[in-house]
């Protein structure tokens, strides 16, 4: 009995018929696929155009940014050559080490 | 090539060559298949969901979906199986945004013009299809019209097996009930 009925309604919904073709619907998906092509090429584009108002906007900062970071760059190491190079730096830099090297060696600092 | 004498060429050639061509950019080819296809899609979100511009509606966007995933489709035969699965699969987001998988969700049956208890009503299976639940009219018409399995039902609505299997059966029976004209045929 379930066979037969399953059968029946097997047979109702293969006796279904398919609309009729219908060019408006075929018309209607390729402008629906043009609008979704249109629509990513939009926003793609409003993507890069923020992206470089963002970096021309931003480019000053970024100027200052470098410059900052330059003028720290210069003063550790114009310091640290300083502090090599000069006689002033090598009474400093003995001062501190020398304890250190009195220590190591076992004497007294 | 002209336009006309392409269009010629692609229908006359197999499905599985215009699918090739339409995975490999080929924007006619895709025509070629939206227009082979339009029936048995346009029928089955029909059935899913008994309203003609609403189904005609989620079959545009089946084909629109099926046009951005064709790189993913990798043999070229399967696709009427293929655009198929994305076209339940639509159906089923569009029933989930709207909580139509509820078990005790009668929004068809209330919504529907039909669906109002008329055993005098002449009714064919559209009509009888809209009287169904929703969760019951899409387990119905995926076994019965798309012949999946049980499993297969399963798997693709995310319900469980007992439930498409009590969805069915309850449903094929008032099917019969309402489909008594139908009577020598159910």
């Amino acid at each position: 009995m379930s066979n037969d009925v399953d059968l029946g309604l097997h047979r109702l919904f293969d006796a279904m018929p398919e609309p009729e073709p219908d060019e408006a619907f075929v018309k209607a998906v390729v402008s629906r696929i043009d609008r979704f092509r249109y629509g990513r090429w939009i926003v793609r584009s409003l993507l890069l155009a923020a992206a470089v108002i963002a970096i021309v906007a931003s480019k000053p900062l970024l100027i200052a940014l470098i410059g900052f970071a330059t003028a720290g760059i210069n003063l550790l190491s114009f310091g640290a050559i300083g502090v090599l190079f000069s006689p002033v730096g090598w009474i400093v830099g003995g001062a501190l080490a020398l304890p250190l090297f009195l220590r190591a060696i076992g004497g007294r600092p | 090539m002209s336009s006309s004498w392409k269009r010629g060429r692609l229908t006359e050639a197999s499905e599985s060559a215009v699918a090739a061509l339409a995975v490999s950019g080929d924007a006619d080819a895709f025509e070629e298949l939206v227009r082979r296809r339009q029936g048995m899609i346009r029928r089955l979100m029909h059935q899913l969901c008994g309203d003609g511009a609403m189904a005609d509606d989620f079959a545009q966007e089946a084909f629109l979906k099926a046009w951005q995933k064709l790189s993913s489709l990798n043999s070229p035969g399967a696709f009427g199986g293929w655009l198929r699965r994305i076209a339940v699969n639509i159906f089923l987001q569009h029933a989930r945004r709207k909580s139509l998988m509820k078990e005790d969700s009668d929004e068809a049956a209330s919504n529907n013009p039909v669906a109002a208890e008329d055993s005098t009503a002449k009714l064919d299976l559209d009509d009888a299809l809209g009287k169904l639940k929703p969760a019951e009219r899409l387990c119905i018409v995926l076994s019965y019209s798309e012949r999946m399995s049980h499993g297969e039902i399963c798997l693709s609505t995310g319900l469980p097996l007992g439930t498409v299997k009590s969805h069915i059966s309850r449903g094929s029976a008032r099917l019969r009930r309402y489909l008594k004209d139908y009577e020598g045929d159910v």
